[in-house]
């Protein structure tokens, strides 16, 4: 008698720390989520493009993670392939370095737009130079995805600035058929790069502390450092995006084209680099949560996808209007996935996110339809 | 009258016609036979890709509805067909059907899918829809990996022996391709095909000339998933298995619409010039590109959809849809006799022989969120009478009319045309009871020519259903031509609708209400505005078409304040309130 009551509390006690133990990889999953998608809702809110290739970009993320930890590795590829990539890299990172110090730094100092202009490109390139002379210098030491962040970042908000400004301000009031056809190009332009430069099989980051966790007191429930680390990373970025965007004088810019793209240039933005600086933050935001992904997660060329549509249904369910939306959103579709994942299977976890976002948009489809009406007015 | 008026102008009509594509089919049929192995190999393949562009295009080009999930359909007729013919007897069905009725049972199958997946997701618009079957086909894949009692999950399902010759199905592909195209070039030249392109340019606008928009997008959607499921089970029947990945293949989507916008996006021949130039880029770029090929394949299709919107029929036709400055110097000059027979039979029209009023409200009340638009309208229009609706800016002219012919459904009150309670049907469903309403910011078919125009909005009233895969019967364009006639603007009947000028639209969507043979006519208008650059005419057609009850609402605060002499508004109506807040939050 006593002993079935214990084996029953027993059981619910085991229950209990495993529900926790979903629930937290579900909290930790959902931080992740809301990295992602708080830059596909951004440039969605902003510049009015939905970008479908946008799992790619967070994918690229991990790859240039991956790139930076194992430079030894990557020597040994192809060199017909490893100086394509360290050019691009060192390309991007000079000319995002040119682009801050031009718009952000220089313009105390340097009047003339011309000179500071070329200043300041002749100083990113001499920046990432040396950068680069450095790294060579110690031989090519693994950089450790979380230490490298600020270097991702600001290879993808360059990056993301050159695409915008090249590409998808082309894309501003042209029909929605082409704002698709030419964001799913380009995903499927990033695939198949990746795939010829990495090949099929999934990655993995080999970090030190990777499969090290916490355990919670005496119980079975652990935390993964890096997914908490990833958390923790996720919530900054989410905040200083906020603090960004409503305390400073370019997230000003940024919320008011947002609003109304013809008034906010009437009252002088300069909506195309307006657009170009948002891109380049979403995709910094993105970049980040490609470098967190490869921490815990290995990765392939074709998972990318996959992404996009969390992302998506993220915003489905959070609304465009609030990064708390998203936020909560986000926590949610983690802790779905994590709840199905752990009582009936991972196969079927795969499924919650593309039936959030399907059941979503047909359940409920007027908060997101209203920022369609704008685009349309 | 004006017999040039009923074939469109092309001087590639010639070459692209049905005869033209049933002699491309018969040569494709009898050359086979003396090919070789691979020849019949690329044929294949080319064949499957015109007829997956074919079928993209109707749906995606014909109705508007960009579909980014297309590929589904072929998985679910990959899976049809393997379950029906799979080794080993996992249904005990399997093994007992021939290939033939497998197809026809792919074919079913596939409809029924597009039924319950197009039902909830056609409501959608634009890039939503888009978006929502990309997640409706992963959703589905992965779906289908973890049923394997169904689908024997992802290793797949492998068919049993007596594989096909590939001359076999080369022959199965041809004919399945034919049918999917042929079809597809029935419909464009069909009333059916007139209504998705008008769906396709603007779908209130449609709904509210009578087009039931919902029979429509989701009969089209089955068809079209049908006819992929039909793709997709030859495929699968070839290759000789069906797996998760190769069955519901994402990147089959973009080549698709790549394909046809190509060729040219909604044309019915788009699909087979972009499906053959496609496959020569592929060829070319295979060979020489070798694994980079889909990079420059994307790349090229950036420069497509940002240069060449139209494809490659959109170069060569660019000429027909000009703006028509060239015709607009001609005009016309048989209008006067023309103008006394057609009032003649403008007066002639039914004039209801009730003395009920034949268009009623009663407390029509419309909130937006704590917003009160408008506020308990009453009104009785009697048979005959013009009405003039005034008021002034933001009083609620616009959202009386939205709540009269359904766009909008009032939050209170209740609305009677001719007897009939008509406060909570659909636009397409009031348009057929007998009331046709212009818009404020005019709303034609830009897309469309002007005759095509007047062609959607005829009066689709007791019109079956079968008829409308076939073109407009005489009498409609007749009435058509007459109606362009009385209004002046025959000369621009095979312009497109974009290149007329404001007025000119105006008074196209002015004889698309009488197109459609109403009771009533509400006119939505400002009065500077309709009078724009035809006030003459304009005026002179409000006055002698007396016959029908009118509304206007007038912006200005009176009718006759630019001194113009305005139509006989007997009657006034007037709403005199502003916007009031009841509370709560607007929306």
């Amino acid at each position: 008698m006593a002993c079935a009551n214990l084996g029953r509390t027993l059981k619910f006690i085991m229950d209990m720390s495993f529900f926790l133990q979903l629930t937290i990889n579900g909290i930790l999953l959902g931080g992740f989520y809301a990295l992602m998608a708080a830059g596909f809702s951004l440039s969605w809110r902003v510049t009015r493009i939905i970008n479908l290739a946008h799992g790619e970009f967070v994918l690229m993320g991990a790859y240039l993670a991956w790139f930076l930890l194992n430079p030894k590795e990557s020597i040994g590829l192809d060199i017909g392939i490893r100086i394509p990539i360290m050019s691009i890299i060192m390309v991007g990172l000079a000319l995002s370095l040119g682009l801050l110090l031009n718009r952000f730094f220089l313009g105390r100092w340097v009047n003339h737009p011309w000179q500071r202009r070329s200043a300041s490109y002749i100083a990113g390139i001499v920046v990432t130079i040396i950068l680069y002379l450095i790294w060579s210098a110690s031989d090519f030491t693994p950089i450790d995805p979380f230490l490298a962040i600020p270097l991702i970042a600001l290879f993808f908000f360059g990056l993301g600035y050159i695409v915008q400004d090249t590409l998808l301000n082309r894309l501003v009031d042209r029909p929605f058929l082409t704002m698709l056809l030419v964001t799913f190009a380009i995903k499927i332009m990033l695939e198949n790069f990746s795939l010829l430069i990495y090949g099929a099989d999934p990655r993995t980051l080999n970090l030190a502390y990777g499969g090290s966790f916490w355990r919670m007191g005496e119980s079975n429930i652990t935390i993964s450092q890096t997914r908490f680390f990833a958390l923790v990373i996720a919530g900054t970025m989410i905040l200083s995006l906020a603090i960004l965007l409503r305390g400073t004088r370019a997230g000003q810019a940024i919320r008011a084209t947002a609003q109304h793209r013809i008034a906010a240039r009437l009252v002088g933005i300069n909506i195309k680099q307006t657009y170009a600086t948002t891109f380049g933050i979403v995709l910094a935001l993105t970049g980040i949560a490609g470098a967190m992904l490869s921490t815990f997660q290995p990765f392939t060329p074709d998972s990318g996808s996959s992404w996009t549509l969390r992302a998506f249904a993220i915003v489905a369910l959070g609304g465009l209007a609030h990064v708390e939306g998203i936020v909560a959103a986000a926590l949610l579709l983690g802790l779905a996935e994590s709840y199905v994942g752990g009582y009936i299977s991972t196969g079927w976890a795969i499924v919650v996110p593309f039936a959030v976002l399907v059941i979503t948009l047909i359940v409920r489809p007027p908060r997101i339809q209203a920022s369609m009406m704008i685009e349309q007015a | 009258m004006s017999s040039q008026n009923l074939a469109p102008p092309s001087r590639l009509a010639s070459l692209f016609s049905p005869a033209a594509a049933i002699a491309l089919i018969l040569t494709l049929l009898f050359i086979a036979p003396g090919l070789d192995r691979s020849t019949l190999q690329f044929l294949t393949i080319t064949l499957m890709w015109v007829a997956l562009a074919s079928s993209w295009n109707l749906i995606g080009g014909y109705a508007g509805y960009t579909d980014f999930g297309h590929a589904l359909f072929v998985g679910v007729g990959a899976y049809t067909v393997g379950i029906l013919l799979a080794q080993g007897d996992a249904l005990s069905l399997a093994g007992r059907l021939t290939f033939p009725q497998a197809l026809i049972a792919a074919f079913l199958i596939g409809a029924v899918f597009a039924l319950v997946i197009g039902f909830p997701t056609l409501r959608l618009k634009g890039a939503y829809f888009a978006i929502v079957m990309l997640g409706m086909l992963a959703m589905i894949r992965e779906i289908a990996r973890n049923l394997p009692g169904v689908t024997q999950g992802g290793v797949g399902i492998n068919f049993a022996p007596p594989f096909p010759q590939m001359l076999e199905i080369y022959y199965v592909m041809l004919i399945v391709t034919s049918i999917i195209f042929l079809t597809s070039l029935w419909i464009f030249r069909s009333q059916l095909g007139t209504m998705l392109q008008a769906l396709a340019q603007d779908e209130i606008a449609a709904d509210m000339r009578g087009i039931n928009t919902t029979t429509v997008k989701i009969g089209i959607f089955m068809l079209v998933g049908g006819f992929t499921a039909l793709i997709g089970a030859t495929r699968a029947y070839w290759l000789g298995f069906a797996n998760p990945d190769l069955a519901f293949p994402e990147d089959f989507t973009i080549q698709m619409i790549m394909i046809v916008l190509l060729g040219g996006l909604g044309r019915p021949w788009g699909p087979v010039i972009g499906g053959v130039a496609f496959l020569a880029i592929q060829n070319l770029l295979w060979t020489n590109g070798g694994e980079a090929h889909l990079i420059i394949m994307s790349a090229l299709l950036i420069v497509i959809a940002l240069l060449f919107p139209g494809g490659i029929l959109g170069i060569f036709n660019s000429e027909n849809r000009s703006t028509g400055s060239r015709l607009r110097r001609d005009q016309p000059s048989e209008k006067s006799t023309l103008l006394l027979s057609m009032t003649d039979t403008l007066r002639e029209w039914q004039r209801p022989e009730t003395t009920n009023p034949l268009l009623e409200g009663r407390d029509i009340t419309r909130d937006f969120g704590g917003i009160r638009a408008i506020n308990k309208i009453n009104f009785q229009i009697q048979p005959g009478e013009i009405v003039g609706l005034l008021g002034p800016n933001g009083s609620g002219k616009s959202t009386l009319f939205d709540c009269i012919s359904g766009i909008l459904k009032p939050s209170n009150g209740e609305i009677f045309l001719n007897g009939e309670d008509i406060t909570h049907l659909n636009p397409w469903r009031v348009n057929r009871y007998g009331l046709a309403r212009t818009f404020q910011n005019i709303r034609v078919f830009e897309g469309l020519t002007v005759y095509e125009n007047m062609l959607a909005s005829r009066k689709w009233r007791a019109v079956p259903l079968w008829a409308w895969m076939w073109s407009a019967p005489p009498e409609t364009r007749q009435r058509a031509d007459e109606f362009l006639a009385y209004l002046g603007l025959s000369p621009f009947s095979h312009m497109s609708a974009s290149g007329l000028s404001a007025g000119q639209q105006r008074l196209l969507e002015i004889g698309m209400t009488l197109m459609s043979d109403p009771l009533v006519i509400l006119i939505d208008d400002q009065r500077h505005q309709s009078s724009y650059d035809r006030r003459h005419q304009n005026q002179h057609f409000t006055l002698e078409s007396g016959a029908w009850t009118h509304i206007f609402p007038d912006r200005a605060q009176s009718p006759f304040r630019d001194g113009a002499v305005s139509p006989p508004l007997r009657p006034q109506l007037w709403i005199a309130h502003r916007r009031r807040h009841t509370g709560g939050s607007p929306e």
